[in-house]
């Protein structure tokens, strides 16, 4: 491989200077298809009087064995050392001539493919003369195109066989497993003090109304327990260099001040002074200073929670291994990688903002969110499962679901749908009904959107046990200021009715928005992202997982709203495509890849800003330099040059010109 | 200015050079569909392919216009679909950018155009050609060609 990586950056100083283009070119009748249209022949005999043509040839199937080897014979006998082929589209058989030429020792770049089918004979055939004189203008610009093309190596970049896995929810979970399971080692950095993520949060999945955490739980033990898997937990990522195939990433791992001989026995916990809310219990319990988020945590270790702990030291001095230890400090490691998978997941919008809801203000309290109506229902809630009011602890008698809260809604700035919530309504409300048949459950929507399998059956079944739905937007959630009692006003867009509804308790379904942090995660990794602020993906159809920039992969709801099914395909999918480079050891990379002439350039960056992968990098001395694994070969540093230092190969300013020249002559309004 | 007074069909007869930059991508692949679909189109158009549409700067497009070609056209992938990232876009606002300059400069903005195609139909790309000849048609009616510099 070295030796032909040798020979061919020698014959690429060269071509330049010593060689003279001889130039083959073949026009293919393929049957009818070009022939019957476009007159063969006269192409053919016009090229021969072209500069640098040293072979000009019709045949009827240039890509048939005998066409292919004609291509092949100008070569060795005429020494022809760049091709132009007048057939189908480059996609069809221009891959099919760049191969023969290859075989024959040209460099597969100095093959120019000009489409005279599809652009051509196929939507001219009516007019004849017309299709005959473009074929010609088209042969030429091929021609002119071909006589500056250079060679282009190959290049295989040796890649690190490790990845990293930011974010240990259900998608990051899946993908660390997946790397994991095709043998490659992990580093699964998470910001919490446990992994899980919000699954672990749910009370039931729909729509099967599984136990959520019976089905994540072997994937957490597997993870934590995985020979491959390191895990670094109430870490983050500090910074990140290199590109795809070779990251180097700093991660800040923060201390638990427990150390790993911790026993879970929770004689800290018991006999700390300190009680605030629990964040995992999204503020429906209190923990203390030192705890664990809940009793399946893993890892099972405690973890002190320094900013509100007064430092009584009643956990050092009770805790029976001595695993509390206030002197630990925090430690940054590097670790090298060759692909990232970014698996932030979401947060819930906060629905604060949203006035005339009165989420979170004083005399309020009934008002939850959907989050919170999980965690009062789930097995290890302070209510015992139970639907308590949060003001008075009664069970209330008539609840009211608010749809798209913080979703659909514009003057928030969230246009999208998160696609979920309908669903997960509809579940708590079936759940709610199951549970107390007196309770009025409501559920006011714009649309009910339950697309999929079992989903418009759930929706179904929620309406025939007695579920009210009511299509309109609340507008407003009022207290009467004696009774304290809440009510909702709505309009019944489908009567046209407006409505007051006693509501004891309202429960707002809050969007999916993306992750609080994300913006210095995502100037970290250089990947661009949505209008909407998640990440964005390269393409939605054809490449969901991966994002802006190579080696960077995107797994679940960073990339957009999902539920856990479809998060859980993604992560799949980002961590097969996250493992290809590494499993082969190397990328294998066309240097198609700008050039820039440093006499020339002025160090304006402007390159540096339009490079969508960010493949341009500054040197020590500001200068620019291009980062040949991470660059797309887009070309758009070109027009953004003032001064056209940077050029990309074969798709230079002067090569364009050549071909611009033969193809835009003759325009007779103009002339 | 003897082009302002002539009516549409005569100059549509004329129009028989138009340069299309088409991206690697989405553009090549709807001419491409177009073709296999034999759907017919005015021969005047002649494709350059570049990666991106992003990559055809204002030197590309005057060369073209400057060499004798009636009008000139990007086009790339559907906003938002750019296969590499954002090309299209930055393109639309380079083109739009020309386009003001040609305002300025008392001419047409109808020479230069940006459109979007999908890959996956060939009508995207045959529907541009017929706007852009449409489009020229009415601004050379109007305001007569670039020669005449009305």
């Amino acid at each position: 491989m070295a030796v032909k990586e040798e020979k061919m950056e020698k014959s690429e100083v060269e071509s330049e200077d010593s060689e003279e283009p001889r130039i083959g070119v073949f026009c293919c009748h393929c049957g009818h298809n070009i022939a019957g249209t476009v007159d063969v022949a006269q192409v053919a005999d016009y090229a021969r009087t072209l500069p640098n043509v040293v072979k000009a040839e019709h045949y009827m199937f240039m890509c048939s064995k005998p066409g292919v080897q004609m291509l092949k014979d100008s070569i060795k006998e005429l020494g022809v050392n760049r091709t132009v082929v007048a057939s189908c589209s480059k996609n069809q058989h221009g891959i099919t001539f760049a191969k023969a030429i290859a075989e024959e020792g040209i460099n597969k770049h100095r093959h120019q493919q000009v489409n005279v089918r599809e652009y051509c004979s196929w939507v001219h055939k009516k007019e004849q003369d017309k299709a005959t004189a473009k074929a010609i203008r088209l042969v030429e610009a091929g021609v002119n195109r071909s006589r500056k093309l250079e060679d282009v190596e190959t290049r295989r970049i040796p890649t690190t066989k490790a990845a990293l896995v930011i974010g240990a929810g259900i998608a990051g979970l899946r993908a660390s497993h997946d790397l994991a399971e095709l043998g490659i080692p992990v580093f699964l950095v998470e910001k919490n003090s446990t992994i899980g993520g919000h699954m672990t949060q749910m009370n039931k999945t729909f729509p099967t109304l599984e136990c959520p955490q019976c089905s994540i739980s072997p994937l957490t033990n597997g993870v934590a327990n995985h020979p491959l898997i390191e895990l670094y937990t109430n870490a983050q990522i500090k910074a990140i260099g290199g590109s795809m195939g070779n990251f180097e990433v700093d991660i800040e791992i923060k201390p638990r001040y427990v150390k790993d001989n911790c026993t879970s026995c929770g004689d800290c916990s018991t006999n700390c002074p300190v009680e605030v809310p629990s964040e995992w219990d999204s503020g429906m319990s209190m923990r203390n200073a030192i705890y664990k988020a809940y009793p399946q945590a893993i890892p099972a270790t405690f973890v002190r929670d320094k900013k509100n702990c007064i430092e009584c030291n009643t956990c050092v001095n009770i805790c029976p291994v001595q695993a509390v230890d206030f002197s630990m400090e925090a430690e940054t490691k590097t670790v090298k990688v060759g692909s990232i998978v970014v698996a932030a997941g979401y947060s819930e919008y906060d629905p604060t903002e949203i006035e005339p809801y009165h989420y979170g203000q004083e005399g309020y309290e009934d008002v939850i969110t959907q989050l919170k109506l999980e965690r009062m229902l789930s097995p290890t809630s302070l209510t015992n499962s139970q639907i308590l009011r949060p003001s008075d602890g009664k069970i209330p008698k008539s609840i009211v679901m608010i749809q798209c809260v913080g979703s659909r809604n514009e003057q928030v700035g969230n246009k999208y749908c998160t696609g979920v919530c309908c669903k997960f309504a509809i579940k708590n409300a079936h759940i709610l009904k199951d549970m107390y048949p007196d309770t009025d459950v409501t559920i006011c929507y714009i649309d009910v959107r339950t697309p999929g399998l079992n989903f418009e059956e759930m929706y179904q079944s929620t309406q025939e046990i007695g579920v009210r739905f009511i299509r309109g937007r609340p507008s407003e959630i009022t207290r009467n200021p004696l009774t304290g009692e809440l009510k909702v006003i709505v309009e019944d867009t489908l009567t046209m009715t407006p409505l007051q509804l006693d509501a004891d308790m309202v429960v707002l379904s809050a969007a999916m928005v993306p992750p609080e942090g994300i913006g210095p995660l995502g100037s970290k990794l250089k990947v661009l992202r949505s209008k909407e602020g998640f990440l964005k993906e390269f393409h939605i159809k054809m490449n969901p997982t991966l994002s802006s920039k190579g080696g960077i992969f995107l797994a679940g709801t960073i990339q957009g709203p999902k539920d856990i099914s479809e998060s859980v395909a993604h992560a799949g999918s980002a961590a097969a495509l996250a493992a290809a480079p590494l499993v082969r050891g190397y990328i294998e990379k066309e240097m198609l890849v700008p050039t820039i002439d440093y006499d020339l350039c002025v160090n304006c960056g402007m390159c540096i800003t339009i490079c969508a992968p960010a493949a341009i990098d500054t040197d020590e001395d500001g200068k620019p330099i291009v980062n040949k694994v991470a660059c797309r070969s887009c070309g758009m540093c070109m027009p953004s040059c003032p001064t056209a230092a940077i050029q990309l190969i074969n798709f230079t300013d002067d090569q364009l010109y050549d071909e611009i020249i033969a193809v835009s002559g003759g325009g007779a309004v103009c002339e | 200015m003897s082009d302002c007074e002539t009516p549409d069909e005569y100059v549509k007869e004329r129009i028989n050079n138009i340069v299309i930059f088409m991206c690697n991508e989405c553009g090549q692949g709807s001419a491409n569909t177009a073709g296999v679909a034999r759907m017919a189109y005015n021969p005047a158009f002649r494709i350059i392919r570049v990666q991106c549409t992003g990559q055809v700067g204002p030197i590309q497009i005057m060369e073209a216009l400057n060499n004798g070609a009636d009008a000139v056209a990007c086009v790339g992938c559907c906003l938002g679909a750019c296969h590499f990232f954002n090309g299209n876009i930055i393109s639309m606002h380079r083109i739009k950018l020309m386009k003001k300059v040609f305002k300025e400069l008392g001419y047409s903005d109808q020479f230069v155009n940006q459109y979007t195609s999908r890959a996956a139909e060939g009508e995207t790309a045959v529907g541009d050609f017929e706007n852009i000849i449409e489009r020229l048609t009415t601004a050379i009616t109007e305001k007569g060609t670039l020669k005449d510099g009305c």
